[in-house]
C-alpha cells in the first residue's frame, strides 16, 4: 500500500513538474523568435490599452498586403471580421469569449512581437466540409434532367466548431452559439473529442510538454460557417483582445 | 474494537480524498504560476509619459494607412454561404438583400468532362456593363439539360431575356445578373454567377460604375 501511494506521489511529483514548466517553456520558444524586435520600455500595465490596439493596427496594416480573405477577431469590441486587402466586408458579433490567463499576463513588447503580425494558421478542422459539394451525373436526356433537377435542401442543419492550431502553437476554437438540439451538443462532444485527441498526439510527436494557450470565441452559427468557409487554405488571423 | 473500525473508517476517507484530489495538483501549480507572471506594474516610471506618446504617434500613422484601406465609392460584398448582397458606399450599407450565388454542384459527364458550378471568392472589379444582355449558352447548360452540344455559334446557344435587364460582368465569363426565378434567391442555385432582383440589380447596376470593386466570400 505504502509502495503505491509512493509511486502514485512521484507520477504526481513528475507531472507537477512538467505542467509548472510548460509556460516557461512556451514562452521561452516564442522568445527566440520575438528576442530581436523586444522593447522593455513598454512593459508597464499602463501602458496595456495603447500597446495592445497598437499591435493590432499594425497587424492589420500588415494583413491589407494578402490577397485573400483573413479573419480578424476583435475581443475587445466583441467583433470578429473578414477583411479582403484591408476592406472589412464581414462583420459578427462575440457573443463570448475566453482568452488564455498567460496570454493576457504577457509583457507588452512580447505581446506586441507576436499580435503586430497576422498569425499563421497551420492546422484547421472543423465539424463542417469547406465546399458543400453536391456531385452529379449528367442527366441522358430532357425527361431525366427533369426528374433530378437540383433543388437545395434548406431545412439540413449543420452544427458548427472550428478549431485552429497556430503556428506559434496558440489555440483557437471557434463555436457556435446556438446549442439548441441534441445534435449540437453531440456534434459539440465530438469536435472536443477530435481537439483533446490532436493535443495529445502533438504532445506525443513533439515529445515534450509545451503549454498550450487557447483562445474560444463564440460565434452565431450561420455567421461562423460563412467565417469559416471564406477563409482560404492558408489563412490566417489577427487577435485583439 | 468499534473505535478502531471508525478510525480505519476515516483513514479510507481521507485516502480516498487524497487519490481523487491529488492528480488536481499539477493543474493548480501550473495556474499559480501563470498568475506569478508580472506584466510591470507599481509607479509608472517618469520616461512613461514620453513612450506613451510615441506609441500615441506611431497609431495615429497606422490609423491613417488603414482609413486609406476602404474604397471611396460604391462597392458590393457578396456573401456566397448566406446568399446575401451589400452594396456599400465607404462605410454606409446602402443596400442589403437576398441573391443567389453558386450551388457547388459538380457536374459530371461521363469520365472526362466536369463542371464546377461555385461562385468565386476574392477580389473583382466590374469589368463590362450590359443593358438586356443575351445570354451565349456554355456547354454544360446543354449537357445539364441532357441535350445535345451544339456548335460554338449555334442559334439554340441564344437566350433573350433570361438574364434580366442588365448584367455587370466581373470577369473569367462570371456575372451579376437578374433571374426568371426569384423564388430561388436566398438559396444556393447558380452555376457560379450572382443573380439579384429586378430592383436590386437595376440598383447595383446604377451605382456600380466600371472598375468598383466586387468582394465575394
Amino acid at each position: 500500500m505504502k509502495i503505491t501511494l509512493i509511486v502514485f506521489s512521484l507520477i504526481i511529483l513528475f507531472f507537477s513538474v512538467v505542467l509548472v514548466s510548460g509556460p516557461d517553456r512556451y514562452l521561452s520558444s516564442l522568445g527566440d523568435d520575438q528576442a530581436a524586435t523586444n522593447d522593455v520600455s513598454i512593459n508597464h500595465e499602463h501602458l496595456d490599452s495603447v500597446v495592445h490596439v497598437l499591435s493590432y493596427k499594425e497587424a492589420l496594416v500588415q494583413l491589407s498586403t494578402e490577397d485573400s480573405i483573413q479573419l480578424v477577431l476583435d475581443l475587445v469590441d466583441s467583433n470578429a471580421y473578414l477583411f479582403i486587402h484591408g476592406v472589412s466586408v464581414f462583420k459578427t458579433s462575440v457573443s463570448t469569449s475566453e482568452v488564455d490567463k498567460l496570454l493576457k499576463k504577457l509583457p507588452n513588447s512580447m505581446h506586441r512581437s507576436i499580435f503586430k503580425n497576422p498569425l499563421i494558421i497551420k492546422k484547421v478542422f472543423a465539424t463542417v466540409v469547406k465546399e458543400p459539394i453536391i456531385e452529379r451525373e449528367a442527366p441522358k436526356n430532357p425527361e431525366e434532367a427533369l426528374a433530378v433537377a437540383y433543388i437545395p435542401d434548406t431545412l439540413k442543419e449543420e452544427s458548427v466548431f472550428v478549431y485552429m492550431r497556430l503556428a506559434n502553437g496558440i489555440k483557437i476554437s471557434l463555436e457556435q452559439t446556438e446549442r439548441s438540439s441534441l445534435t449540437d451538443w453531440f456534434d459539440y462532444w465530438r469536435f472536443q473529442t477530435v481537439v483533446q485527441v490532436n493535443r495529445w498526439s502533438e504532445l506525443l510527436e513533439n515529445r515534450s510538454y509545451k503549454y498550450q494557450p487557447e483562445i474560444r470565441v463564440q460565434l452565431p452559427k450561420n455567421d461562423l460557417m460563412a467565417v469559416y468557409r471564406a477563409l482560404p487554405n492558408n489563412p490566417k488571423v489577427v487577435v485583439y483582445f | 474494537m468499534r473505535e478502531l473500525k471508525i478510525r480505519q473508517g476515516v483513514g479510507t476517507y481521507w485516502l480516498l480524498l487524497f487519490i481523487v484530489c491529488l492528480p488536481l495538483l499539477p493543474l493548480t501549480l501550473q495556474t499559480i504560476r501563470i498568475f506569478a507572471y508580472s506584466k510591470g506594474s507599481g509607479e509608472i516610471p517618469e520616461n512613461m509619459k514620453e513612450v506613451e506618446s510615441n506609441l500615441q504617434k506611431e497609431l495615429a500613422v497606422v490609423n491613417e494607412l488603414l482609413s486609406k484601406k476602404t474604397p471611396k465609392g460604391n462597392y458590393l460584398i457578396i456573401n456566397s454561404t448566406a446568399n446575401e448582397f451589400t452594396l456599400k458606399k465607404g462605410q454606409e450599407v446602402i443596400k442589403r438583400d437576398k441573391c443567389s450565388t453558386g450551388s457547388f454542384v459538380k457536374l459530371k459527364n461521363g469520365a472526362n468532362q466536369q463542371w464546377m458550378f461555385k461562385t468565386p471568392q476574392g477580389e473583382y472589379r466590374i469589368l463590362a456593363k450590359t443593358t438586356s444582355p443575351v445570354w451565349k449558352k456554355p456547354d454544360w447548360a446543354f449537357v445539364e439539360a441532357g441535350l445535345p452540344v451544339p456548335s460554338a455559334n449555334h442559334p439554340s446557344r441564344f437566350e433573350y431575356g433570361v438574364l434580366g435587364d442588365y448584367s455587370l460582368s466581373i470577369g473569367n465569363g462570371y456575372l451579376i445578373h437578374g433571374t426568371l426565378y426569384q423564388r430561388f434567391l436566398g438559396l444556393p442555385v447558380t452555376h457560379g454567377c450572382v443573380r439579384l432582383n429586378d430592383e436590386n440589380l437595376k440598383m447595383v447596376y446604377k451605382s456600380l460604375p466600371l472598375g468598383a470593386k466586387v468582394y465575394i466570400f
